[in-house]
């Protein structure tokens, strides 16, 4: 790998209102090198890529890119450098067709007009060179998640890119997926182009980085090379404290004659999910596992009438209940946090204060509003105690990361009271220390006799805190085994066979 | 199978199809209640004439529409640019006839153009308050007076004239759409905003562009509107606010047909079933405001059935 850096950032400094966000902080990418760039939710990481792709304007320090001084005063400027930002969120305009969405903006022209010819062609060349033989000529929204994440890269690299910054990029997709965009980013980095790569996956980090950068609390850590350093030492650096301390949760003890709080019998709604069969008891954590698309968000959705069920009944506490829309659910004490926080969580706008009052509010009905007393009462109630990071609960919760955004989605539903919390993809994107601290919220609620739905990607966390475990593959409940000795080969079997084996239940 | 289905109802023919069908449907009830007031072939042809001048119209404002803005100067702009038009007409002929409703219309554009990007308010509110200055203005350069157009200068008052006219304007359309970087920033626009211009789109330009290429439409529009009525008389207090909504109908029809890459085509078949519409209740000698209710009931119908966000969007 050359030693040289195509990429150094000394000395940078930035001041928010209030923070300092980034101090002196030095940066350095090699070409032919992914770069890990790591830390908790608001330790600078966005801050830093954000003044290297002129989002934000540094108050101090110096970048040299190749050799010269740049100071990018735009997303696009920096582009033009041979900078390019591939985000989490697809930042692609789903209307257009792949190879439109490739050549946006640059489009080669023919006597002054646009030569579809050419740009078809080469976009086909690009996808292929991907390993994606796709029609360009589709609308981008034709196509899943991960095929517009590639769209994304392939137009992030067409311009000669010589650096790539991937933030997040493989949090919406399964493990396949990820492995493609590896091979991609491999590829790239045997072109020459250095890539910086900021992910909550450690696993991830350790299978494809060449060397890590640690932030924390907008200072930096150290550089490190990939070999050099360890997961729990790496963990330890990230979060300041010593990982067992985070980590010491122990599942939620269910007493053996605990009631049955939810039964669902052959619930389902054609062209959804179908016989939806389920019994879950008291305090009880229920993991859903399986991959990307295998029914866990739709079975939730079902459950708590986001999508009605047309066919099968569902109990509530020894109850029959006819849940036809979510203010059904929340009228029999149910709670959900939806997977897409962005989309169907969070109202962005709306400060901290009211996204919390927002469940509760309906759940009492529109007679009887919720004084601004008991609001900030409720307010500062979950602030404290689940350590949301925020000056006020004033702040709009658009302007708060993604962690302390999910808590105070989680704190919008604790409010309610619930007595079923469905909590689907809860962890997705957010720093290992939130993560940590969502487990043991989750685990106390059980333990104050909340029964709770979780559903993850990722296996090990699914183990760590479930009491049984559903597995769910195409659209399909294929095995339920309970989390104490599971291991993820167990879950990895039944999600590949597609059956349970009588040896793992 | 289900794929081939698929690809089938994405298909510029099914489409296509369905246009015909809906043609087809609205023509075939009035034909069946009322045989011999309506839809000869004569009726035809004079509906078909009404419809491309509203076409016309539909075409410009699809350009705005797409970026999901909206304009209601576009009424208030035919007065202005008909009654420029005929003025000059009297002292230049042709040539000042058709410049000034051009000239006029593409200036009023970007007028509209340049305050919607500097005093970012939204589009409507500009539109809204600009209709009533231009009608005024409209008033002021008329004299009060009802202008009429002279009667050497009547070309495009009917066919050959006024086809030849509105299909320059729909190839001019298809054009720009196809063969220019307008069509797809526009697009990209009402897509996100946010990310065309990280896309590197000069989005205020981009929106400039598409006021301007509206009221261009609608200078287009102007030349027809007082060719087929011969005079033009303007009047203020937002009077000219019923103009906007016949040539905005077709303009649904491009935008809910914009799947099937076809919206010129939508907008013309569009505005010529809303005739079929129009003059079927005439034919039947239903009262305006039952014409009104049902006209509006049919057009969220047919757009509503080609146009419906899918499972789960959010629709504003």
């Amino acid at each position: 790998m050359p030693e040289h850096s195509l990429l150094e950032m000394k000395g940078i400094e930035i001041q928010f209102p209030g923070v300092k966000a980034l101090d002196k902080v030095d940066f350095s990418l090699r070409a032919g090198e992914i770069h890990a760039l790591l830390g908790e939710n608001g330790a600078g990481k966005s801050t830093l890529v954000k003044c290297l792709t002129g989002v934000h304007h540094m108050d101090a320090g110096t970048i040299l890119f190749d050799g010269k001084e740049i100071r990018p005063t735009s997303p696009q400027d920096a582009f033009s450098m041979g900078i390019s930002t591939v985000y989490q969120e697809i930042n692609l305009c789903p209307n257009l067709t792949v190879a439109e969405n490739i050549f946006v903006g640059r489009q080669p022209m023919k006597h002054g007009m646009i030569n579809w010819k050419d740009i078809n062609k080469r976009a086909r060349e690009l996808m292929s060179r991907f390993h994606m033989d796709i029609d360009v000529t589709r609308p981008l929204n034709n196509y899943s998640t991960a095929i517009q994440q590639m769209v994304s890269i392939a137009r992030a690299v067409d311009i000669d890119a010589k650096v790539l910054i991937l933030d997040e990029p493989t949090s919406s997709l399964d493990d396949n997926e990820v492995k493609l965009l590896f091979d991609v980013m491999n590829e790239l980095k045997a072109e020459g182009m250095g890539i910086i790569f900021i992910t909550h996956f450690l696993d991830q980090v350790f299978a494809v980085c060449d060397r890590l950068t640690i932030l924390r609390n907008g200072t930096l850590v150290g550089t490190y090379d990939i070999q050099g350093i360890t997961k729990l030492e790496l963990v330890t650096m990230m979060i300041g404290k010593d990982m067992d301390v985070i980590f010491n949760l122990k599942r939620a003890e269910v007493a053996p004659d605990a009631p049955e709080m939810l039964k669902t019998e052959n619930l389902g709604a054609p062209g959804q999910i179908q016989n939806v069969n389920l019994s879950l008891r008291k305090g009880e954590l229920m993991g859903f596992a399986g991959l990307l698309g295998s029914g866990r968000t739709e079975t939730a959705e079902l459950i708590f009438g986001a999508v009605p069920a047309t066919e099968g009944t569902e109990t509530v506490n020894g109850k029959r209940v006819t849940i036809g829309k979510p203010i059904d659910a929340i009228n029999a004490k149910l709670a959900f946090c939806p997977e897409d926080r962005k989309r169907d969580g969070i109202i962005g706008d709306l400060s901290i204060r009211e996204n919390i009052a927002l469940a509760l509010q309906a759940r009492r009905g529109f007679m009887h509003p919720i004084s601004m007393q008991e609001q900030n009462e409720l307010a500062e109630k979950y602030i404290k105690l689940l350590s949301i990071a925020t000056p006020n609960a004033e702040k709009k919760i658009g302007e708060l990361s993604g962690g302390n955004q999910q808590k105070v989605i989680l704190a919008r539903w604790m409010a309610t009271q619930p007595e079923l919390l469905i909590l689907d993809e809860p962890t997705r994107g957010i720093d290992i220390g939130a993560k940590a601290e969502i487990q043991r919220l989750m685990l106390e609620m059980c333990g104050e006799g909340v029964s709770v739905i979780f559903i993850s990607s990722e296996l090990d966390e699914i183990i760590r805190c479930s009491n049984r475990i559903v597995v769910m593959r195409d659209r399909k409940k294929v095995g339920e085994v309970n989390g104490e000795g599971c291991t993820q080969q167990t879950l990895l079997n039944i999600i590949a066979n597609g059956q349970q084996e009588d040896a793992t239940a | 199978m289900s794929n081939t289905i698929g690809k089938l109802k994405a298909s510029r023919y099914y489409g296509l199809v369905l246009l015909g069908a809906m043609l087809l449907f609205f023509y075939g009830v009035f034909k069946i209640l009322t045989p011999s007031n309506f839809g000869s072939l004569s009726n035809l042809y004079t509906y078909l004439q009404a419809s491309i001048i509203y076409s016309v119209g539909g075409c410009g404002l699809y350009f705005i529409v797409v970026m999901g803005l909206f304009d209601f100067a576009v009424g208030a702009n035919i007065v202005l640019s008909s009654i420029v038009g005929v003025i000059l007409s009297q002292r230049f002929g042709y040539a000042g006839f058709i410049l000034g409703c051009l000239g006029c219309g593409t200036l009023i554009g970007f007028l509209i153009g340049m305050l919607y990007n500097n005093l970012n308010v939204p589009s409507m509110i500009v539109t809204v308050g600009l209709m009533l200055i231009f009608e005024s203005v409209a008033v002021f350069v008329a004299g009060g007076v009802k202008q009429t157009l002279g009667e050497d200068l009547r070309f495009f008052s009917g066919a050959p004239g006024n086809i030849i006219l509105a299909g320059l304007a729909f190839l001019l359309m298809y054009f720009i759409l196809n063969y220019t970087k307008i069509g797809t920033y526009c697009n990209a626009i009402g897509s996100n905003e946010f990310t065309a211009k990280n896309m590197g789109i000069d989005v205020k330009k981009y929106k400039l562009i598409g006021f301007m290429l509206l009221h261009f439409f609608v200078g287009i529009m102007a030349i027809l509107t007082v060719s087929y009525g011969t005079t033009m008389t303007a009047l203020t207090g937002m009077s000219t606010m019923g103009r906007n909504f016949q040539p905005l109908m077709g303009t649904f029809f491009g935008v809910a047909f914009r799947k099937y890459k076809m919206p010129i085509t939508a907008i013309v078949v569009g505005e010529f079933i809303i005739q079929i519409i129009f003059n079927g209740f005439v034919a039947l000698g239903a009262p305006t405001t039952i014409q009104n209710v049902v006209t509006g009931g049919a057009l969220l119908v047919i757009v509503s059935l080609t146009a419906r966000g899918g499972k789960g969007s959010v629709v504003k």
